[in-house]
């Protein structure tokens, strides 16, 4: 009896070791086409660069079809998706795309970005929780989930994402930007200050933290610096319907009604500008009045 | 003569005896030759054309787990063949006079050319806690920036400071030193364990000219591995003469050595941890009823000395500790740790340098020659004493477990992390030994083929070192052109912040910024730096160049990058001058 399970296992041995090699020669042929298909994300990528999208994303389709879980190729066609603006399609790439790579924080990081953007930032948070778990350095997943915890209102979530976030990538424009949005928004106008002041600093031109710090000042009865940022704000961008609104709030607060009820006409003529939705947040003064 | 005639004379009278086989028998030794034959064949084919840490990585490892199985039911299959008797101990204490200084040259020789490598990776890093601590006191602390909590390690460390000024060769003599030791212990343990002094000789050997070593024994930072085998192979030998002291003194006495040398190799590196296992194994195997009895009393002092250290370590560190590697169901579930220590041990092959310098012929003749090795062994398993057999192969697993979930970091592809497999293949070197004592003893071949292994192992060795000389000079060079970019940078209130892509993290697996670049640069330059590595989010990095991209530099921050064709560090941006502190709060519009 003995003998024979010994035999049995010698045999089962032998069977195992060629299927194991059966199996390998099977995963050498799935290599190669992922080989094949990662060549067809290449050309996907040298034609989008000569401009010719449409080619490009026939290109990246053809690899997704060649190996439909390269990540690579699955993240190409999302792309695609994303420049024309079609999120959902994205999402879904970008969902085989993780399947296929579940620990790609980068991966983890833009479907969560593209479901933000599609209005699901509950949705996002998981996601960016995961991207962060695996990697702890990445100053933008922090700053994503600063930004998602924010939406869904988890204002201490969002205070220290954002803390982790300005901490890692100090260089970072929105790691400062959310964390001020987010100190602010949670009461803290204080600390709110320094972290707008650093996303000034790192883009000067961008009135986004500029009109922020003039209403923080403007709350804070510091209504002098608050018009000097409002200015500053409408300096860097004429054009900009909250800059206006923002100038509009400090003199009215400075009690320059005249000039305030110009401001407000001007923002109000100007209309808000693509991309202006985030800034200022909905609690904020200058909408209100 | 006397004694070749104790230690072969048996096994000729059994061999003789074993010649008229039955035909089951028969029937028997072909399946075995047959399965041995196929999976070393496959594992040989696979070795050749799979890497170990690519996507199919794991048809490598399943196949060792194959093989293993069919060793070991061939072996059940065809039982014991005759083994080489035991001598007395007094003859295999002559016999020291000649293994100490053969097993001692031998682990000696081949890395005389590594003493003239500098730091590397960690070493900076240590060799800077060192000099900062403030005594031996101070390094029983833990210390966050020493990244581990090995104080006997760092006790050593800081010694090194403070007898040669920290130097690099003094560090490395002193790894080589306790390699050489512990081929010495190895060599004793297997005295003891067979009884016999070719498989001692040959244990030894073997442990002290093998390949895989090459991480531990060159690269500096690797001395709390070393120390930690060191000292759990001198526990192991102390409990061995612990179970032949005649009084009950002496014995007290020697269990309290063993225990004292396992809590002391606790202390130089956590993953001794495995230890009490190995000791519980060893003594609930023991043919002697009396031995067997002590096992539980043995163990416990064992595993109490274990909870201590895991105590001690909660209060010091806040927490037990572990690995950041991730846990993957692959090397959970499945015995990677144990079959890659296998895998390491039989086909030491570094990929990356065979096909950078010689290429695919010499690659495939290599796998070849160690396929063969492979199958001899295999084919050699009826020479060992069942007991021992599963000691050996159960010391393997026992002591990998430490290690498990880390497995998938030793990649044979290159031999980087073979470190975490030196302790666990002394159970190997063991085997080894007496399988080449059992095939003298039964008369077939009892000197060439381990005299060749031997042989081409410590040639390997020797050559597998010049990846590390090779790194060496490459850090010099990175630490040239960096010092030369620091010394460009204008001067400051705070220390400039660089951030560093295209750092060389890695050399043929030779460790060499991974973590201690900062440390380094710091050492060169003349004034302080601060660094922050730059690589894409895939790899291991301070911040990944996905962020960089899309961020702003600081004043006081320079993006500089490492071009390997140009050998020069180049700086890509700077964010202008330093000026004061960024996050004041103060509002300047």
């Amino acid at each position: 009896m003995k003998r024979l399970l010994l035999r049995a296992l010698l045999g089962a041995s032998v069977v195992g070791t060629l299927a194991t090699c059966a199996a390998s020669v099977a995963g050498w042929s799935h290599c190669r086409a992922i080989d094949r298909s990662d060549a067809l994300v290449d050309k996907a990528q040298r034609l989008g660069e000569e401009g010719r999208r449409a080619e490009a994303l026939d290109a990246a389709r053809a690899a997704a079809e060649a190996a439909p879980d390269n990540p690579r190729a699955r993240r190409e066609v999302a792309m695609h998706f994303l420049a024309r603006g079609d999120l959902k399609a994205a999402i879904g790439e970008l969902q085989a795309a993780s399947a296929a790579a579940p620990r790609d924080a980068g991966l983890l990081i833009e479907r969560a970005a593209a479901m933000d953007l599609a209005g699901d930032a509950r949705g996002a948070i998981p996601l960016l929780r995961r991207a962060v778990k695996i990697a702890p350095n990445d100053g933008l997943a922090w700053s994503l989930l600063s930004g998602s915890l924010l939406k869904v209102g988890d204002l201490q979530g969002a205070v220290e994402s954002g803390e982790s976030a300005a901490a890692v990538a100090p260089g970072l424009y929105p790691a400062h930007f959310n964390l001020g949005l987010a100190r602010w928004r949670a009461g803290d106008r204080v600390g709110a200050l320094p972290a707008f002041q650093n996303a000034i600093r790192l883009q000067p031109s961008d009135p986004s933290a500029i009109i922020c710090t003039a209403a923080v000042l403007s709350e804070l009865d510091r209504h002098g610096e608050a018009l000097q940022y409002a200015r500053r704000a409408v300096a860097a961008a004429p054009d900009s319907s909250s800059a206006w609104a923002s100038l509009g709030s400090a003199l009215l607060r400075g009690g320059d009604r005249e000039a305030a009820e110009a401001a407000f006409f001007r923002a109000r003529e100007l209309g808000p500008r693509p991309g202006e939705s985030h800034i200022p947040p909905p609690a904020h003064p200058t909408t209100e009045e | 003569m006397r004694r070749a005639a104790s230690d072969t004379g048996e096994g000729r009278r059994s061999e003789l005896a074993t010649n008229a086989l039955s035909a089951p028998a028969r029937a028997d030794r072909r399946i075995a030759g047959t399965a041995a034959i196929v999976a070393t064949a496959a594992i040989a084919c696979v070795t050749f054309a799979v890497k170990p840490t690519g996507p199919l990585g794991w048809s490598y490892d399943v196949l060792f787990l194959w093989v293993l199985l069919a060793a070991a039911a061939g072996r059940g299959l065809l039982g014991s063949r005759p083994v080489a008797g035991k001598i007395a101990p007094t003859l295999l204490r002559q016999s020291a006079a000649y293994a100490v200084p053969l097993v001692a040259f031998s682990a000696a020789l081949p890395y005389l050319h590594s003493l003239s490598v500098g730091f590397l990776s960690d070493d900076f890093g240590l060799v800077k806690a060192a000099q900062q601590a403030a005594g031996p006191a101070d390094v029983i602390r833990f210390r966050p920036y020493v990244l581990f909590y090995r104080p006997l390690s760092e006790l050593v460390w800081w010694a090194g400071v403070q007898l040669w000024g920290g130097a690099p060769l003094g560090y490395h003599v002193l790894n080589l030193v306790i390699h050489i030791l512990n081929s010495l212990l190895v060599c004793a343990l297997a005295a003891r364990l067979a009884g016999n002094r070719h498989a001692a000789y040959m244990a030894g050997l073997i442990f002290a000219v093998h390949p895989i070593h090459v991480e531990p024994v060159v690269w500096a930072a690797c001395l709390p591995d070393l120390l930690s085998a060191g000292l759990s192979l001198l526990s192991l030998l102390v409990l061995e003469s612990y179970l032949r002291a005649p009084g009950r003194r002496g014995r007290a006495l020697s269990l309290s050595a063993a225990l004292a040398a396992f809590g002391l190799a606790l202390f130089s590196k956590e993953s001794s941890a495995a230890l009490p296992g190995v000791v519980i194994f060893r003594l609930a195997l023991a043919s002697n009823t009396v031995t067997r009895r002590r096992a539980l009393g043995v163990g416990g002092g064992y595993v109490a000395v274990l909870v201590a250290f895991l105590a001690w370590r909660l209060t010091v560190l806040g927490e037990i500790g572990g690995s950041d590697v991730p846990i993957t169901l692959w090397n959970t579930l499945f015995p990677l740790a144990p079959v890659r220590s296998f895998a390491l041990f039989f086909f030491p092959i570094n990929r990356l340098l065979v096909l950078d310098t010689v290429g695919p012929a010499l690659l495939g003749a290599m796998v070849l020659l160690m396929a063969a090795g492979l199958l001899w062994a295999v084919r050699s398993l009826g020479y060992v004493p069942s007991g021992r057999l599963w000691l050996y192969l159960g010391y393997v697993v026992v002591m990998s477990a430490p290690v498990w979930i880390m497995a998938s970091t030793i990649g044979a592809e290159n031999m980087e992390g073979s470190r975490l497999a030196y302790l666990p293949t002394v159970g190997l070197a063991w085997l080894f030994g007496e399988i080449c004592a059992g095939r003298r003893a039964a008369g077939r071949s009892g000197l060439p083929v381990p005299a060749a292994i031997v042989i081409i192992a410590a040639a390997l060795t020797a050559w597998y070192v010049v990846p590390w000389k090779e790194a060496d000079a490459l850090a010099r060079d990175v630490l040239t052109a960096g010092r030369r970019v620091v010394a460009e940078l204008p001067a400051g209130q705070r220390p400039p912040v660089l951030y560093v892509r295209g750092l060389p993290d890695g050399h043929r697996g030779a460790q060499i910024f991974r973590n201690g670049f900062e440390a380094a640069l710091n050492e060169v330059a003349d004034r302080p730096v601060l660094v922050r590595t730059v690589a894409p989010r895939k790899y291991r990095s301070d911040i990944p160049a996905e962020v960089l991209d899309l961020s702003q530099l600081l004043p006081g921050e320079y993006e500089v990058a490492w071009r390997d064709e140009s050998q020069e560090m180049i700086v890509l941006r700077a964010g202008g001058p330093p000026t004061s502190d960024m996050n004041t709060g103060d509002v300047h519009p």
